[in-house]
């Protein structure tokens, strides 16, 4: 079965649009969503319309939870100081923009939520705010799939795709003090991380918007990369308001303010 | 008019060109070559309240007298104990402005060039060209400074305000320069050409600046079309760093220093 699963919309109503005629052309049974419907991007309510809609399976994203329950970033989610500001322009803006039947979907969004062995969330099991960067290191990147007891673990956040594959290892942990240790061994199987891109806010280098399709039948991972009028999206950030710098910023495949750049940082939310 | 009262006066030379071919550059090369450059004059007229590169040239070589606007009557007084002058002259002065500052001294004219320039005003005023750095030139050029003195601009902030400059969100950029006071005391110097290879900002030869709000120069020019002033404006504001934040970061930089860690 193939499985399309996207992230990071940030209210990038065109570029949905873009991903779904995609999964639609690729035959996908099913779409799953790791969050951030809303924030930065011009259109948040029409963006979580679409996904209550298609009834499409979400969990929530940082933004979205933001939204709900105000702003509460740890410092690893902005570079800068301008970064930061620049987020909470988005944050109040958006704030004002959504409607409330949306706030409340948003509000009961779940953390995370599991289908078969592929486990769905935003930023990681701990936090919706954790980043989990391809450089992680390894045994904390195996922890954290471990924890949802899922052999997939898909999630988003970082806005950059990858897939991951944790080969299957031996862990040895040491349990206890001084005479009383014990030694405890694992065997872990082999397990992988997708982190599925941003549908509406890229940090490629491009405008272009990125998801994955998953086939459960071969484990197959293919990050798909999606050109959409991204003009558009442009044109309206700067009609409702929005700082001008976002739509450059979209335009040339730039985040708008946060960027994930340290693996090792663990977020202290 | 200021008269000179001594017979014998040093060479004065006047550097003209276009933006960003290197007519700094070119100057701070001519001192590289003179071993006592306290006896060396720099005048750059026209720069304001945001005068860069008179800041970069004193930071490079301590002792050379630098003045810049409403410091002509001390510049003129100096010349006659000055063993060499060097007037820099801004791609938005008329080449008639040497006339007006040097009066009737004689000077030798050197323009800066980009070689893919030919027969220019500056060709024809200059005694001498120097093939300077390929630069692209647009025709609706514009200049617009911000000074910041006593601002302290966060450094990764700084860091996308510059890409961002030089990558077009605020209009086409041909030349960018700036110094700023960064989070941990030290002053960058910041420079953009268009068409030249992107330079890393140097730190200036300053001592960290520990104490509040930094008490010297500090600023932005950049060149270009149909820029957005009001967005450069704001956002140089938005990386600016509040009391409380210089405060924390200069006791942080203290601490490390007094632990004798490197910053």
């Amino acid at each position: 079965m193939k499985i399309a699963v996207m992230s990071c919309i940030h209210g990038n109503y065109e570029a949905l649009d873009a991903v779904l005629l995609d999964i639609d052309q690729h035959s996908c049974e099913k779409i799953f969503c790791v969050g951030d419907l809303v924030g930065y991007g011009p259109h948040p309510n029409a963006v979580v319309a679409q996904i209550r809609a298609l009834d499409i399976p979400t969990c929530v994203g940082c933004w979205d939870e933001d939204i709900v329950e105000g702003l509460n970033a740890c410092d690893c989610s902005y570079p800068s100081l301008l970064a930061e500001k620049r987020g909470i322009q988005a944050h109040e803006w958006t704030n004002k923009e959504i409607n409330p039947e949306n706030r409340e979907f948003l509000a009961n969004l779940p953390h995370s939520f599991k289908e078969g062995n592929l486990a769905f969330v935003h930023g990681s099991p701990h936090s919706n705010h954790e980043y989990l960067l391809p450089q992680l290191d390894a045994f904390v990147a195996l922890e954290r799939v471990i924890s949802t007891d899922a052999d997939v673990l898909f999630c988003g956040h970082t806005h950059v795709p990858y897939a991951r594959t944790l080969d299957a290892g031996q862990l040895q942990v040491r349990v206890g003090r001084e005479e009383k240790i014990q030694e405890i061994s694992f065997t872990s199987p082999l397990k992988r991380i997708v982190n599925v891109g941003s549908v509406g806010e890229p940090r490629h280098g491009r405008p272009n918007a990125t998801y994955v399709i998953y086939d459960t039948d071969i484990q197959e991972v293919q990050l798909r990369e999606v050109p959409y009028d991204y003009h558009k999206t442009c044109a309206a950030i700067i009609e409702k308001g929005l700082p001008a710098i976002f739509a450059w910023r979209l335009a040339n495949g730039l985040e708008y303010a946060e960027r994930a750049d340290d693996p090792t940082h663990v977020c202290t939310r | 008019m200021i008269i000179i009262m001594l017979m014998s006066l040093p060479i004065i030379t006047v550097v003209a060109g276009s933006s960003g071919a290197g007519k700094t550059t070119w100057v701070c090369q001519q001192m590289r070559d003179i071993a006592a450059v306290d006896k060396i004059i720099y005048y750059s007229p026209g720069t304001g309240t945001v005068p860069i590169d008179q800041n970069r040239i004193a930071t490079e070589f301590p002792g050379m007298q630098v003045f810049g606007d409403g410091q002509e009557v001390e510049f003129f007084n100096q010349i006659p104990q000055a063993e060499a002058v060097y007037i820099e002259l801004g791609f938005y002065l008329q080449l008639e402005a040497t006339t007006q500052i040097l009066d009737n001294l004689t000077y030798r004219a050197v323009a800066v060039l980009p070689p893919d320039l030919k027969d220019s005003e500056y060709h024809s005023w200059a005694n001498e060209v120097v093939c300077g750095a390929s630069t692209q030139t647009i025709t609706a050029e514009s200049l617009w400074r911000a000074a910041s003195n006593g601002q302290v601009i966060d450094e990764n902030s700084l860091e996308e305000f510059w890409y961002e400059i030089t990558h077009g969100a605020y209009g086409i950029v041909t030349r960018a320069k700036g110094i700023f006071d960064v989070n941990d005391g030290r002053s960058l110097y910041c420079d953009f050409v268009a068409g030249l290879p992107q330079m890393d900002f140097l730190e200036l030869n300053l001592p960290r600046y520990l104490e509040g709000r930094p008490q010297r120069f500090s600023g932005l020019e950049v060149v270009g079309e149909n820029l957005d002033e009001a967005t450069l404006r704001q956002t140089l504001s938005d990386c600016c760093l509040s009391d409380g934040l210089i405060l924390q970061y200069q006791q942080q930089v203290k601490e490390i220093l007094l632990e004798g860690e490197p910053v």
